[in-house]
């Protein structure tokens, strides 16, 4: 990953101070998305988001393609690399169902268990670009750059993932 | 076609709705002192040479240029009056006020003979005309002129 970043031609400077607070305040609900669906855990998924930040704010100078993409795909890693260490490998529970609202409401609870299970049928890199999409904001071309997958691939993805999500889930459409 | 493509935006919307999930306050103030934390560490590599500089002034500058002590007034009087009169007690020093320490610098640089005194081993001297900044430097006073501490009152 991080050698493709560096490989390509056309380069953007490593996001430096100033871009990495503009980026924050922009995607922090989205990095927060992110690193939840792979943590489990709220204070895990705070940790990880800071752990990617304190290592970005040392990063020497290097070049990537997209600042937002790269800092996407550090806190990705981070979060990774922290689920790992908590969990030693065991496998997850829902992936989806901690990022979701949580609600008392039955109605609303409900809704958000069949929209996890929906969610958590799709297989991992739909599941990726779809959280990547919808819940980060992020576009194609930058879930291409952070997974280091070709964009029309990428849309590919998506179509498919909300084409098998549809009939899971119209019944609160 | 278009049907298609409101289900799709509708499950989309649904979708979104759905995550509210937001980092708590305290995430922001860990992202802000990361950054505040290296903007001061950056300050203070940036400011160790400053700080050197300014450490340095205020060691050297003091010995080269010290201030005149405000209430501090600059005795002056000519060293070895022409002629003294016999009968009159020897010229008291004339006291100057510290404005006074210009007629000084300009008696100086017309290379007219006088002897400083002062409560200070060093007297500030403004250039001729100027009351304050800017000080002259330090004077190299000539062979026949004495600069010595004015015992304290």
């Amino acid at each position: 990953m991080a050698e493709h970043l560096h490989s390509t031609k056309s380069r953007w400077p490593i996001p430096n101070r100033d871009t990495l607070e503009t980026i924050y305040a922009r995607h922090r609900d989205g990095l927060f998305v992110l690193a939840l669906s792979i943590t489990h855990s709220r204070a895990d998924a705070e940790d990880a988001i800071h752990d990617a930040f304190v290592r970005l704010a040392k990063a020497p100078d290097l070049a990537c393609n997209d600042p937002v993409a790269y800092v996407f795909a550090a806190v990705r890693n981070a979060a990774i690399d922290r689920h790992r260490v908590r969990h030693n490998g065991r496998p997850m529970d829902s992936a989806f169902a901690a990022c979701l609202n949580g609600e008392d409401h039955l109605e609303t609870r409900e809704r958000d268990q069949s929209l996890a299970a929906a969610i958590d049928a799709l297989c991992e890199e739909h599941r990726t670009v779809v959280l990547l999409r919808i819940y980060s904001g992020l576009t194609f071309r930058q879930i291409g750059e952070l997974t280091d997958t070709p964009l029309q691939t990428i849309a590919s993805r998506y179509a498919a993932a909300l084409d098998q999500l549809e009939p899971l889930l119209r019944k609160w459409i | 076609m278009n049907d298609r493509s409101d289900a799709r935006e509708q499950l989309e919307a649904l979708l979104e709705s759905a995550m509210t999930a937001k980092p708590a306050a305290s995430l922001d103030r860990r992202i802000d002192a990361l950054f505040h934390r290296r903007w001061t560490r950056h300050l203070s590599q940036v400011s160790s040479f400053a700080a050197g500089v300014v450490l340095t002034a205020l060691i050297l500058v003091p010995q080269i240029v010290r201030a005149p002590a405000p209430p501090a007034s600059v005795a002056v009087h000519q060293s070895a009056p022409p002629d003294p009169p016999q009968d009159q007690p020897p010229a008291e020093a004339f006291v100057a006020q510290p404005h006074e320490t210009f007629d000084v610098m300009s008696a100086l640089l017309d290379g007219i003979p006088v002897r400083v005194e002062t409560s200070h081993s060093e007297l500030t001297l403004y250039r001729p005309g100027e009351k304050s900044g800017n000080p002259a430097g330090r004077i190299i006073f000539p062979a026949n002129f004495t600069i010595t501490p004015a015992t304290p009152d």
